[in-house]
């Protein structure tokens, strides 16, 4: 009755979970945010997070090639227009021939002579203005230029925001957007969404290829997309599919071997119970404390809660016929106890890391081992009878002296350390070979972003203050001192928010050179002699102009009103309680030259952060910090193991092999080419956790012919399966998931194989009780 | 007049007389190729005098436009499909046409009258046709409001002789065509 009880109690409680994780759960998919964020550097932070998250993350940059220009420009337009269409699922569409809606810039329209250079005033300069609006007028243009005319002569205003798309625009050919060799025709789409989302890019890429393709274009033309929400669908389509065959050869290769070992597919699905459970409340557990659950945690975490299918593989094994299910585990409980309880202890050691990828990652395993280890004790046995689950023994008992085992221990320990020593790489120190991008796709993105002329990500200026203003003068000064770069053509282009919106200081001072009503009237008179215009037509342009050196200078806010917001926004926006702003340089011709050059300059180089080496920086502090805490967590657990067996020297024959797995585990990818990452680091974290498990139960009390079979049949089980699994993703062409593959796969079967041959089962004495 | 004459008239003249906006538009949808030359007169308030501009037409059906300015300046714009190509001192632009609704609208009207599409006309502008004898005149309004208030066609025959544009502060563009232009 009280099992019973305690079934239910316990199907209620996983009930509730799965309710819960319904309702409630969220699985974000940014690698960003599992990323160590750059908290003593809070302007990096904010332009990191303005990357991952602001518009530039819902971009898809589109490339149209192997055609001749007037077909991809036709293509071009004629993409454009079906996406166009599509206007629940793109934003924007650009290919260079949209025009501006100047109703929407209408508001900006009084402060232009604020936001544009200087104009000039001269009566020479305006009748060269004048002549020009002659001849737009005789070619056809009356049409388009109609009011402005009366209102804005020079076109200040056109000027002003066509500078601006220049600005943000690459060249153009037939009247669309061309790479500088205009061999490509070029588009970019901005998708809907404040920030990136996953379905939602796939659906707009998925369209815009449907497009392509209904367009029936020449044989030869083809489309390329790419973007930061490309990289991240290619991406998650790369696990889906690693992980998918990674599923299908551990469900076969488990039947074969349930089948095969234990004589029974049910026990295959009582197998999984405690895996299930452990997975349904790790997700709880981690949704409840973090409001979310990163991907990466959870294929992580699902991964190192792989130890868990162990603990009733022991508990099958184990089984006698003489013994009810109840008698069989709780003589396997206290072993099965010390190696969960080590892991658990260990993956909390993970907390104090600071890190929140890390925090989620411990927190996940913990409560998980927790579960699968409640379950296998508290409900398993009581759902099997003793004979429902035949083990189908083996066992391949080998014994060895002392000195013997010394030995192999000696050369099983220095034959990874001695592939490690050689290794001529040790630390992954570039981003980009842990990033699970394809390197094609990263290469693809590049190039494109060059090609459109969008502000290159990885050389900024960021400047932050609690004043918006002192950010943009300061913006301006950076901008006066880089402008010695592009002379010199180290730099092809500059990028400051202070263009769009100029320093309040700045807009007085243009302020201050406009002419007055007087002079402006007096030299325009002068201007018109000899054209065709009457002098009253601009009398209204006289007043503007004179209303314009009384107007205040134009705030933030009033951008923000624009469709020049999306521009504006990717160089200066607030975080927290600073104004960040962002200054970008274009087309960098050699990376030295701009370091010699920064070096002569200290108070532009104060301000200056190459992207790339910030962000290895940060992941190497990450790695660093992971290792720290993966040394911490060796070292709790030789305290733990000694404590419990209270003899020094069973605590070195129990740890040797688990650290061996780790030595292998570390070694294989070295061998492989691949250096060690932050992930190897997590990998070995379940390596640790299984190591202990094998080697405790290889060392545990020598109970006769009968338990040796028993122990070798459950451990060589779960090291077959668990290095099989991990094999598959060993080949990966995901780099994060290959080093997980090949350090779990090598890490397993060198604990598998050190906890076997070093095994010393103590006949029974003291210990019998604890392990 | 003799009476056999009278028939010779009549059988001469059934193609160039429509007695409606159907008829006229169907007659129009038949030429495939004109030629011509034009005097453009742009009025406006902030002027002192009218500019004025000259030079050649071109059509080919379907809906292919050129327009050469030779004097004062020389500009030649290309209409195909919906994008004009505007040349000028060796430069360029292309101007997709629904982009730039101002100038598009003259583009529109002469268009949908040459190809003789009468559902594209009706569904941009409300009409007005009348005819004497051989002379007819369209006035076509459009119906997103715009800077062009009215546009007129006037005509003989198959001949669209000249296409004034009214806009709504006062100005105004009279464009002249001569020879065998958009017959």
């Amino acid at each position: 009755m009280k099992s019973k009880l305690k079934i239910l109690i316990g199907l209620l409680v996983i009930a509730l979970f799965f309710m819960y994780l319904i309702a409630q759960l969220r699985v974000v998919s940014d690698i960003g945010q599992f990323m160590p964020t750059a908290r003593h550097d809070p302007q990096l932070q904010a332009l990191m997070s303005e990357l991952q998250n602001g518009p530039a993350s819902t971009a898809l940059m589109i490339r149209i090639h192997d055609a001749g220009s007037s077909t991809l420009a036709d293509f071009s337009m004629r993409l454009r227009q079906k996406l166009i269409k599509e206007n629940e699922i793109f934003r924007e569409v650009r290919n260079g021939e949209e025009a501006m809606d100047w109703q929407e810039f209408e508001r900006l329209f009084p402060y232009r002579y604020l936001l544009s250079e200087k104009s000039d005033w001269s009566s020479s300069g305006l009748h060269k203005t004048f002549q020009q609006r002659l001849v737009d007028l005789r070619s056809g243009a009356g049409a388009v230029l109609g009011d402005m005319l009366g209102t804005d002569p020079q076109l200040v205003f056109v000027k002003y925001l066509h500078g601006l798309i220049e600005l943000t625009g690459p060249i153009k050919k037939h009247g669309v957007w061309f790479d500088r060799q205009q061999r490509s025709a070029l588009m970019l789409l901005q998708v809907h969404g404040e920030k990136l989302e996953l379905d939602l890019m796939q659906n707009a890429i998925d369209q815009v290829q449907k497009s392509f393709i209904s367009m029936s274009p020449e044989a030869t033309a083809q489309l390329e997309v790419a973007g930061p929400g490309v990289m991240a669908v290619e991406t998650r389509a790369a696990i889906e599919r690693v992980m998918h065959q990674m599923t299908l050869v551990i469900v076969l290769l488990l039947m074969i071997v349930f089948v095969f070992a234990y004589r029974s597919l049910r026990s295959l699905i009582l197998a999984s119970i405690p895996l299930a459970s452990a997975i349904l409340v790790a997700l709880t557990v981690t949704q409840l404390f973090f409001g979310e659950v990163h991907s990466i945690v959870l294929v992580f975490g699902i991964a190192l809660l792989g130890v868990c299918l162990d603990y009733p593989l022991h508990f099958f094994s184990h089984l006698r016929p003489d013994q009810t299910p109840v008698e069989s585990l709780k003589k396997i409980w206290p072993t099965l106890r010390l190696g969960g309880g080590s892991s658990i202890f260990a993956f909390l050691a993970l907390l104090g890391s600071g890190f929140d990828g890390l925090s989620q990652l411990s927190i996940f395993a913990a409560s998980g081992l927790v579960t699968a280890l409640a379950v296998t004790r508290y409900i398993l046995p009581y759902w099997l009878s003793s004979d429902c689950i035949k083990p189908r023994l083996w066992s391949v008992h080998i014994e060895f002296s002392f000195k013997k085992r010394i030995l192999i221990a000696l050369i099983l320990l220095m034959l990874p350390v001695v592939l490690i020593i050689q290794s001529d790489i040790f630390w992954e120190t570039s981003i980009h070979s842990i990033s699970p991008v394809p390197a094609s796709a990263r290469e693809r993105d590049q190039d494109l972003r060059h090609s459109l002329n969008i502000p290159e990500v990885s050389h900024v200026f960021l400047l932050a203050s609690e004043d918006v203003n002192s950010v943009l003068l300061a913006s301006e000064k950076i901008e006066k001192s880089l402008n010695e770069l592009k002379d010199l053509e180290i730099i092809s282009s500059i990028w400051s928010p202070s263009q769009i919106l100029p320093s309040s200081e700045v807009q007085y001072q243009r302020q201050l050179s406009l002419p007055s009503s007087k002079e402006l009237k007096q030299n325009t008179e002068k201007a018109l002699k000899g054209l065709p215009f009457r002098l009253a037509a601009f009398e209204a342009w006289v007043k503007l102009v004179e209303t314009s050196r009384d107007l205040e200078p134009v705030g933030y806010d009033e951008i923000l009103s624009t469709p020049l917001a999306v521009i504006l926004r990717q160089g200066l926006f607030k975080y927290q309680n600073q104004w960040v702003g962002v200054v970008r340089v274009g087309g960098v011709r050699s990376n030295a030259e701009l370091h010699n050059w920064l070096a002569l300059h200290p108070d532009v180089k104060s301000s200056y952060v190459e992207i790339k080496r910030a962000t290895e920086h940060l992941l190497n502090e990450y790695r660093k910090t992971t290792f720290e805490r993966l040394i911490v967590v060796v070292i709790f657990l030789g305290i733990v193991v000694l404590l419990w067996s209270r003899s020094i020297h069973d605590t070195i024959w129990v740890l040797l092999p688990v650290g061996i797995g780790i030595l292998s585990g570390i070694a294989m990818p070295l061998l492989m080419g691949t250096a060690i990452n932050v992930f190897h680091l997590l990998a070995l974290l379940l390596v640790l956790g299984m190591g202990l498990d094998y080697s405790l139960f290889f060392n545990r009390t020598n109970g006769g012919k009968l338990e040796q079979q028993q122990r070798f049949h459950a451990i060589s089980i779960s090291a077959l399966t668990t290095s099989s699994a991990f094999l598959v993703l060993a080949f990966s062409s995901v780099p994060v998931l290959a080093g997980m593959g090949q350090t779990v796969s090598s890490g397993i079967l060198g604990c598998f194989l050190s906890s076997w041959l070093l095994a010393c089962p103590q006949e029974k004495s003291h210990k019998e009780e604890i392990i | 007049m003799n009476y056999s004459l009278f028939i010779i008239f009549l059988l001469l003249n059934t193609s160039i007389l429509a007695d409606t906006l159907s008829d006229r538009l169907s007659n129009f949808s038949q030429q495939k190729k004109l030629h011509g030359s034009f005097v453009e007169t742009w009025r406006s308030g902030y002027l002192n005098e009218p500019l004025i501009s000259k030079g050649e037409l071109s059509y080919q059906a379907p809906g292919r436009f050129r327009k050469v300015i030779e004097h004062p300046e020389p500009v030649e714009q290309i209409i195909k499909g919906n994008r004009i190509y505007i040349s000028r001192d060796g430069e360029t632009e292309i101007v997709q046409l629904s982009n730039q609704k101002n100038l598009a609208v003259g583009i529109y009207a002469l268009r949908d009258v040459l190809e003789g599409n009468e559902s594209s006309l009706l569904e941009r502008f409300k009409s007005n046709y009348s005819q004497l004898n051989s002379n007819w005149v369209l006035e076509l309004e459009p119906r997103v409001k715009q800077k062009a208030k009215l546009i007129t066609l006037h005509g003989q025959g198959n001949y669209i002789q000249r296409v004034l544009i009214l806009y709504h502060n006062g100005d105004s563009s009279l464009t002249e065509i001569s020879n065998d232009i958009l017959k």
